[in-house]
C-alpha cells in the first residue's frame, strides 16, 4: 500500500478543533483546581463522604450539560450567546454573556492568587508572589494569543499528564490508604449531602465553555462527545483525588491542609534515591495551571466578544489578562482568595451554570412547540 | 508577529531566570539536618537539638570505618519556637540550615509527657519538613540520644532508624511511625490514638573519656570506634533482677534501656510510646508492641518463648515458637454508649522447638502445645489491651471499627469514642494452628537414664 504523503494526511481545518481537543480544554479547565485547596473545600462540606460529591454532582450536572449539548446541536455553527440572542433576545444574551465573562474573570483573579501563593508555600518561598502572578498571566496570555488550535492541542498533552500523574500518585500512595477513613459513609448526613451535591456541581462549571467552543468544532455534532468525555474524565479525576486525599489525610486532618495533593506526593517514599515524587508533580501542576488560565482568558474573551459583538479578539485577550493580573495583585492573600472563590463565586455560579443552558433548552422547546402550532412559521 | 516573538522571548527569559534570582540555593551553603530532637527547656522554652551531617564524611554514601572523622555534629539551642531554633542553630555554623533531609523527629520523654502538639503543629507547617520522616520518643532526653553515634553500621540516626524500622514486621518489638500518616493525623483523630517507637541508650552504654560520643564517633577515642566489640571477659550485666520476671515473661518485656546486652550500637529501639491527644501517657514493652501489631494485622513474624505445658514450673524449658502472618478480625457491637469489641486472632506456627521429651509433632499432642500458645497470646493481648485502656490510648485503632457502626460523622464525633475506650468491653480469642516444626520434628534424643538438665 502506498504510504500517504504529508500533504495528504488529514488535518484539522485551520482554526478548528476536534472533539478530543475540545474535551481536553474542558477537562483541563475543570480539573486544574485539584492541585490547589479544592479537595479540602469539598472535604469540609462532604466530611467523610466527600469522595462521593464529585460523582453525584457530576451526575446532577449531566442535566444541564445535556440541555447545553441539545441546544448546540439544534443550532449548529452558533455559540451559546448567539443562540441566546435568537431564543431570549439580544439584551438577555448580552447580560448572560457578560455574567459569564465576569464569573470567569472573578475565578481567574482568585485562581491566580491561589496558584501563586500555593507556589510560594510549597516551592518558591522567596520569589515575590507579585512576580509569579505577572509571569503566570504573561505565559498564559502568550498561549491564548496563539489561538484555540494551539491551546487545545497543548491541553491534550496537559490532560494526559494530569491523568498519568493522578494514577501514579494513587498507586504509589496505596500503602497509606485506609478505607476506614471514608467512614461513616454518609458524612454530614444524607440531607446535607444532597445539598452539597447540588451546590458543588459548580466544579464542572467550566464545561459551560463548550457553548463558546462549539462553533470551532470541526463537526458541530461532536459537541456531545466532547462534553461526555470531559465530564466523565473530570468526574473520575475528582473522585480519585478526593479518595486519595481522604484516605491519606483522614477527616478532619484533610481540612487543615493548604495543598493536599502536593502533600500526598511529598509523603510518597520510593526508596532512598527517589524520594522527591513532587518533582514530577510540580511541572504537571504548572503546565496544567498555565493552560487552565490560558483557556479561561480565551473563553472569557470569546464570550465577551460574542456578547458585545466585538470583532477583534486580541485587544480583549490583552485587557482580560491585564485585568486578571492587576486585580490578583489587590487580593490581600490566599485565604481571602479562597473565600471569594469557594464561598461566593462557585456556589452562586450554579445559578448561571444550571440556569442558562436549561433556560435555553426550555426556550427552544417552547419556540418549537409554538412553531409547530403555527405550522412551522415562526419569525426568527 | 513581531510582538508575539518579543513576548515569547521575554516570557521564556523571565520564567527561567526570575525565580532563580530569589530562590537560588547552593548545596555547598547548606547544613543538612538529619535528625531533630525536642526536649523540655526552662519555662517557656524548648530545647531543640539538631544533628547536622558533616558533608566530607557523608559523601558517596560509603564510609570507611575508623578512617574518617566525625560524621555529624549536634547543636542544642534553647528557643521559644522551631523557626527561632533554626535561626539560632545557624549562627555559629556558617551555613544555612535545611530540614529537607531530616529523617527523624525525636521527642524527649519529659517533653512528650507534657504535650507535643505545639511543636508538631509548628513543624508540620514547614515547607521543608517531610511528612515521611520518622518519629520516635527518647527514653530520657532526645539530645542525649542524638549525641551518641546511633549505629555501628549507619552514617546517621535517620538512616539507622530507617533500616531498623524495616524490620518491625519481622520482630514486632516496635512499630514504625511516619511523621504525618502515623503521628500528626492521629493527633487530630477522634477514632484512634497516636503512638511511636521508643529509642533508648543501651544498657551497656558507658560514656568514656571526655564525654565520648559527641560528634558521632570522634577520631582517637577507641571506645567510640565501631563495631564496638565487648572486651574479652566482659559479661552482660542486667540492670534489673531477671528473677523478678514472671515465668511467662522474657527480656523482651523489659523497657528498652534495661534489655541486657553487650556490644553493637549504643542505641536501642524497642517498645511503643502511647499518646492521648498530644501527651505521652504510657509505654508498651517490646513484647506488648507485638500484641498491638498482631491485633492490627501488621506483624509478619515473631518468636515467643512459651511455657511447655508438660513442664509448667520450668520456664527454662520453654517452647521456642515462631508465628507467621497472624490474622485478626475485629467485630464491634454498640448499644447506646456501650461498646463491645470482639477480637479474634488466628495464628499459624511455623517453627516449634522443644527441650522436654514431649513430641508435639505427634497429632495427639499437638493440641496441647496449641492450647499453651493460645493461652500465652491471649494473656499477652489481654494484658496489653488493659494497659492501653488504663492509659486511655486506643493504639489498637479499634475506633476505626467503631466508626463503622455510625452512619454520619457528627454522630460519631458526638459519641466521643476516645472517652469511651477505657470502659469498652473487649473480648479476645486466639486460635493457633501448628503447621511446621522446623527441619527436625521430634525433640533431641536424651537417654531415659539421663535427667534433663536446664540448658538456660
Amino acid at each position: 500500500m502506498r504510504r500517504k504523503t504529508r500533504a495528504e494526511t488529514p488535518k484539522i481545518a485551520a482554526g478548528h478543533i476536534g472533539w478530543l481537543e475540545a474535551a481536553a480544554v474542558l477537562f483541563i479547565s475543570s480539573v486544574s483546581k485539584i492541585f490547589l485547596i479544592y479537595p479540602v473545600k469539598i472535604s469540609t462540606d462532604g466530611q467523610t463522604a466527600a469522595w462521593t460529591v464529585p460523582m453525584f454532582s457530576g451526575l446532577i450536572s449531566v442535566v444541564w450539560v445535556w440541555c447545553l449539548v441539545s441546544v448546540l446541536r439544534e443550532h449548529p455553527g452558533e455559540d451559546i450567546v448567539s443562540i441566546s440572542r435568537t431564543l431570549l433576545g439580544k439584551y438577555a444574551a448580552a447580560v448572560l454573556g457578560m455574567a459569564f465573562y465576569l464569573l470567569n474573570l472573578g475565578l481567574l483573579i482568585v485562581g491566580c492568587r491561589e496558584c501563586s501563593d500555593s507556589l510560594a508555600i510549597t516551592m518558591l518561598p522567596l520569589t515575590p508572589t507579585k512576580y509569579v502572578i505577572v509571569l503566570g498571566v504573561a505565559v498564559s496570555l502568550f498561549v491564548a494569543l496563539r489561538g484555540l488550535e494551539v491551546l487545545s492541542r497543548l491541553c491534550v498533552v496537559g490532560a494526559a499528564l494530569v491523568i498519568l500523574l493522578l494514577l501514579a500518585t494513587s498507586l504509589l500512595a496505596v500503602d497509606m490508604w485506609s478505607v476506614d477513613s471514608i467512614l461513616p459513609l454518609f458524612g454530614p448526613g444524607a440531607a446535607k449531602l444532597l445539598k452539597v451535591f447540588g451546590v458543588r456541581q459548580s466544579m464542572y462549571g467550566e464545561v459551560l465553555a463548550l457553548g463558546i467552543l462549539s462553533p470551532y468544532l470541526r463537526k458541530s455534532s461532536h459537541a456531545g462527545k466532547a462534553a461526555r468525555w470531559a465530564v466523565g474524565a473530570a468526574m473520575v479525576a475528582f473522585t480519585l483525588t478526593l479518595l486519595v486525599c481522604e484516605m491519606v489525610f483522614p477527616y478532619p486532618s484533610l481540612n487543615r491542609q493548604a495543598v493536599p495533593l502536593i502533600r500526598v506526593t511529598r509523603l510518597i517514599y520510593l526508596g532512598r534515591f527517589f524520594q522527591r515524587f513532587e518533582a514530577i508533580l510540580a511541572p504537571t501542576w504548572l503546565i496544567s495551571g498555565s493552560l487552565q488560565t490560558a483557556a479561561a482568558i480565551l473563553v472569557a474573551s470569546l464570550m465577551l466578544c460574542s456578547a458585545l459583538s466585538i470583532r477583534s479578539l486580541t485587544p480583549v485577550l490583552v485587557v482580560t489578562a491585564a485585568l486578571t493580573a492587576t486585580a490578583a495583585l489587590f487580593v490581600s492573600g490566599i485565604t481571602v482568595a479562597q473565600q471569594i472563590d469557594f464561598d461566593i463565586l462557585r456556589p452562586y455560579s450554579v445559578i448561571l451554570i444550571d440556569g442558562w443552558p436549561i433556560g435555553l433548552w426550555i426556550a427552544d422547546r417552547v419556540r418549537k412547540r409554538a412553531r409547530n402550532a403555527k405550522g412551522g412559521n415562526v419569525r426568527k | 508577529m513581531r510582538i508575539r516573538r518579543l513576548l515569547a522571548i521575554v516570557v521564556l527569559t523571565t520564567t527561567l531566570l526570575g525565580p532563580g534570582c530569589w530562590d537560588r540555593v547552593e548545596l555547598e551553603d547548606i547544613a543538612w539536618v538529619q535528625a531533630i530532637g525536642f526536649d523540655k527547656g526552662p519555662p517557656g522554652f524548648y530545647s531543640t537539638t539538631m544533628e547536622i551531617g558533616i558533608p566530607r564524611s557523608l559523601r558517596g554514601g560509603v564510609v570507611s570505618v575508623g578512617a574518617i572523622g566525625p560524621r555529624y555534629t549536634t547543636v542544642t539551642v534553647l528557643a521559644r519556637s522551631i523557626l527561632e531554633a533554626i535561626d539560632l542553630t545557624a549562627v555559629n555554623l556558617g551555613r544555612r540550615i535545611s530540614l529537607v533531609q531530616a529523617q527523624l523527629y525525636l521527642f524527649g520523654r519529659e517533653f512528650a509527657e507534657t504535650d507535643v502538639r505545639s511543636i508538631v503543629g509548628e513543624t508540620k507547617r514547614l515547607v521543608e519538613a517531610r511528612g515521611s520522616a520518622l518519629v520516635a520518643m527518647a527514653q530520657g532526653r532526645a539530645e542525649d540520644i542524638l549525641r551518641v553515634n546511633t549505629s555501628p553500621l549507619e552514617v546517621s540516626p535517620g538512616r539507622f532508624l530507617m533500616t531498623i524500622l524495616q524490620q518491625h514486621g519481622r520482630t514486632g518489638l516496635f512499630e514504625a511511625a511516619r511523621f504525618v500518616p502515623d503521628f500528626v493525623n492521629l493527633l487530630e483523630s477522634s477514632s484512634s490514638s497516636p503512638r511511636c517507637p521508643i529509642l533508648a541508650l543501651a544498657s551497656d552504654y558507658k560514656p568514656k573519656g571526655g564525654g565520648a560520643g559527641q560528634g558521632g564517633g570522634a577520631e582517637g577515642d577507641p571506645s567510640q570506634q565501631f563495631p564496638s566489640t565487648p572486651q574479652v571477659g566482659e559479661r552482660v550485666e542486667p540492670r534489673t533482677d531477671l528473677s523478678k520476671l514472671a515465668p511467662s515473661q522474657s527480656t523482651t518485656d523489659l523497657p528498652p534501656e534495661d534489655i541486657p546486652l553487650a556490644g553493637g550500637g549504643p542505641v536501642i529501639l524497642a517498645g511503643t510510646a502511647m499518646f492521648q491527644g498530644g501527651r505521652m501517657v504510657g509505654t508498651l514493652t517490646g513484647e506488648e508492641s507485638r500484641a498491638v501489631l498482631v491485633a492490627r494485622n501488621d506483624l509478619e513474624r515473631a518468636a515467643f518463648p512459651v511455657i511447655d505445658p508438660t513442664a509448667p514450673d520450668k520456664p527454662e524449658l520453654a517452647l521456642d515458637v515462631e508465628i507467621t502472618g497472624p490474622r485478626s478480625k475485629v467485630r464491634v457491637t454498640r448499644t447506646g454508649d456501650q461498646v463491645r469489641i470482639r477480637l479474634d486472632i488466628h495464628v499459624t506456627v511455623s517453627y516449634l522447638a522443644t527441650w522436654t521429651q514431649t513430641d508435639f509433632s505427634d497429632p495427639r499432642m499437638t493440641p496441647l502445645a496449641e492450647s499453651a500458645i493460645e493461652d500465652y497470646l491471649k494473656h499477652l493481648l489481654d494484658r496489653t489491651i488493659a494497659k492501653s485502656q488504663a492509659a486511655g490510648s486506643d493504639v489498637f485503632r479499634f475506633g476505626e471499627r467503631v466508626k463503622r457502626t455510625f452512619l454520619t460523622w457528627p454522630e460519631f464525633e458526638e459519641f466521643a469514642w476516645l472517652t469511651k475506650y477505657p470502659t469498652a468491653q473487649i473480648d479476645t480469642s486466639v486460635k493457633v494452628h501448628i503447621e511446621l516444626y522446623g527441619l527436625t520434628l521430634q525433640p533431641p534424643v536424651i537417654p531415659p537414664s539421663e535427667k534433663i538438665q536446664s540448658p538456660k
